[in-house]
């Protein structure tokens, strides 16, 4: 396959130069965070360090002090300082429903020059050029996905579509009246919406000959499911990842896309690549904090560059990847590479419909009520969509079932802002739990 | 000219234009479109490999001193082999029939040294002087500023002109300046960065040209 060289600067470099470059821009991130970020002010003082005497990457790797979502929420509860001033252009909201709240991210003009150029690279790699036409379903809020998407296109140079208000079905009907060159969605969408399109009788492979890129992102997926995504479209899947806190794409794929089929036929996982002159991404064992060995699956921890409002530095993502040597691509690029397809939560968090959903947040509400014990299921129903279905024991016989069901449903969507289905069980039909609860299972269809 | 070398200058250029804005009290919309201006350009500046903490060395400046000289080997082998310059840049001016080469020294100081091939403004200066000092030249940040300061205190400036790599000249008049040509340029932070591979003999053997103040190898664009 041919190398799509997007940005030679960053891609043909030699490893060391590029080393030399993310050393300079990590030790001056640090010293800037301290000087203009009220939150690392804060945290760096109580952490004793004095970015000023890192000298190596190395010193930044020992002495710099991991940072996690709760540190930040905490600080911006506590202190009300926001990095509010005159340099502000945006806030982005991280979408969490955990209870661990939302921390903002203050965005300056310089952060909204590079909201895009990750996913450019995510775009461009995978082949799009100049006024091509690409579908975005990730909706527009304060969570930023679906403008970090617009941006990437922009940033790219190509046409977005935005479907993100349209029904399933407007979005396919768009799709081949825009005759679009690629799509962005979740695996689960692309469930459904390949659903929808089977049941129109449309065959996208034969008459959506325009559609080639299919860019996933937010969940893993099972490998013969991806497969026969790409068969059913007749478009390649790429993917890309990244979040609020890197300030849209840090990993993409290249031209090779996210599954590979081998000579015989067998299918392999892709390669996410690090945009390591934007971003130093770490990946450390969460219980020691080391970095895990080339094969090994830990925590994402992120420092990134071009980022000033809000920097992240040593951000622990509590996202989970598996590290691959760095010359695990054939394309050949100096970039550090990772498992494609595979990447999930730290702790356990699910992801339904777009909502990142905390079975603990679901535990405060269900086991708050007369209730035993639960377990609870995310499957893709009939229609292919994602739902939620909670398995109930009540305490004692319960004489309104009806009332007592909807009445716990509509609790747990307050607060988690999904629907679920909730099932009744008779009296001491689970079984009881001897050791740490793993009362959720996940059926999807997009994970075989 | 290498993009990165036109991306830090336009670095500069967005800066600077930022900070004008900025000092407007009645243009924030053009303040706004300059902030976004020097987001952009920065952005691309750092894709493009260009270090943001490189430092754009301060100005007002003397960048270096012109010499006459008849033969500009015998004067390469005083300024480089004997007093220890570093040659950092020359080749052939075919527009105004001169050749130069330029010798950096330790803490700032270089000389550039010009040798005519022909007729023209460089020749009849050796003639009717001879070798020695032919010119100083004052690198500033804004030429139009300086100028409208000399002009002010009553300086005769002259041979103002402009390149299409950004360059901007002029000069104040011998007569009026202690008997010494003083070239007053604005230029972006692409100007004076050292060519390695650069030799005497090379320039000699004409296959340097000097064009828009910077070396380039004869046949090539870059």
């Amino acid at each position: 396959m041919q190398r799509v060289l997007v940005n030679a600067y960053s891609e043909a470099a030699d490893r060391q130069n590029l080393e030399q470059r993310v050393q300079r821009a990590v030790l001056q991130k640090v010293i800037e965070a301290e000087a203009t970020v009220p939150f690392y002010r804060w945290f760096y003082a109580r952490h004793d360090l004095r970015p000023d005497r890192l000298e190596s990457i190395a010193e930044f790797r020992e002495r710099v002090p991991t940072v996690t979502k709760a540190d930040i929420v905490h600080f911006q509860r506590t202190t009300g300082a926001l990095n509010y001033d005159s340099r502000s252009r945006q806030l982005h909201l991280t979408s969490g429903t955990s209870g661990a709240g939302q921390e903002q991210h203050v965005r300056t003009q310089g952060d909204l020059a590079a909201l895009g150029t990750g996913g450019a690279y995510e775009f461009l790699w995978a082949g799009l050029k100049p006024g091509d036409r690409v579908m975005l379903t990730m909706p527009y809020s304060q969570t930023m996905a679906g403008p970090y998407f617009q941006a990437a296109c922009e940033a790219a140079g190509v046409v977005p579509i935005n479907g993100f208000a349209a029904t399933t079905e407007d979005r396919l009907a768009q799709l081949y009246r825009f005759e679009c060159h690629g799509l962005v969605l979740t695996p689960s969408h692309l469930h459904r919406l390949t659903q929808v399109s089977q049941e129109s009788g449309r065959r996208p492979s034969v008459d959506l000959a325009s559609l080639h890129a299919i860019f996933l992102s937010g969940e893993p997926y099972g490998l013969e499911w991806a497969a026969s995504m790409s068969h059913y479209w007749g478009a390649r899947l790429y993917e890309g990842w990244g979040a609020t806190q890197t300030l849209g794409v840090a990993m993409a794929t290249c031209e090779a896309g996210s599954i590979k089929t081998g000579a015989s036929g067998n299918l392999g996982r892709g390669v996410l690549h690090g945009l390591d002159h934007r971003c130093l991404i770490e990946i450390l064992d969460p219980q020691t904090g080391r970095p895990v060995a080339d094969g090994d699956t830990g925590e994402i921890v992120v420092t990134t560059f071009r980022t000033s409002g809000m920097p992240s530095i040593r951000f622990r993502m509590g996202d989970q990847v598996r590290r691959l040597a760095d010359s695990t691509c054939d394309c050949g690029r100096p970039l550090s590479c990772y498992e494609a397809g595979t990447i999930g939560r730290l702790d356990d968090m699910i992801k339904v419909r777009g909502m990142n959903v905390w079975p603990s947040a679901v535990d405060e509400v269900v086991l708050s009520a007369a209730v035993a014990d639960y377990t609870g299921r995310v499957f893709t129903d009939e229609n292919g969509r994602e739902s939620v279905e909670l398995s109930v024991e009540p305490r004692a016989p319960v004489p309104d079932q009806a009332g007592f069901a909807n009445e716990l449903s509509a609790a747990v969507r307050k607060r988690i802002g999904v629907s679920v289905q909730v099932k009744l069980l008779e009296p001491r039909s689970l079984q009881e739990v001897q050791f740490k609860a793993r009362r959720w299972r996940d059926d999807r269809v997009v994970l075989r | 000219v290498t993009i990165q070398q036109e991306l830090q200058a336009l670095r500069v250029h967005a800066n600077r234009l930022c900070k004008l804005a900025s000092e407007m009290q009645d243009a924030p919309l053009l303040a706004r479109f300059a902030e976004r201006i020097e987001a952009l350009v920065d952005e691309a500046a750092w894709e493009g490999g260009v270090d943001p903490h490189e430092e754009v060395q301060p100005r007002p400046k003397l960048d270096h001193v012109g010499i006459a000289v008849r033969d500009l080997g015998e004067a390469a082998n005083l300024f480089g082999e004997l007093l220890g310059g570093r040659l950092v840049a020359g080749g052939t001016n075919d527009a105004q029939n001169i050749r130069t080469l330029h010798f950096a020294f330790a803490h700032g100081g270089k000389v550039e040294l010009l040798q005519p091939l022909g007729t023209g403004p460089l020749e009849r200066y050796l003639a009717k002087r001879g070798e020695g000092l032919h010119h100083i030249t004052v690198l500033v940040d804004d030429l139009a500023e300086t100028l409208r300061r000399l002009e002010a205190a009553r300086y005769e400036v002259v041979g103002e002109q402009m390149y299409a790599s950004g360059w901007r000249e002029a000069y104040v008049s011998p007569a009026v300046a202690n008997g010494c040509l003083v070239q007053v340029v604005q230029a972006g932070p692409w100007y004076g960065h050292e060519r390695a591979d650069v030799t005497v003999e090379a320039v000699l053997d004409d296959r340097w040209e000097w064009v828009g103040q910077v070396p380039r190898r004869r046949g090539s664009t870059s």
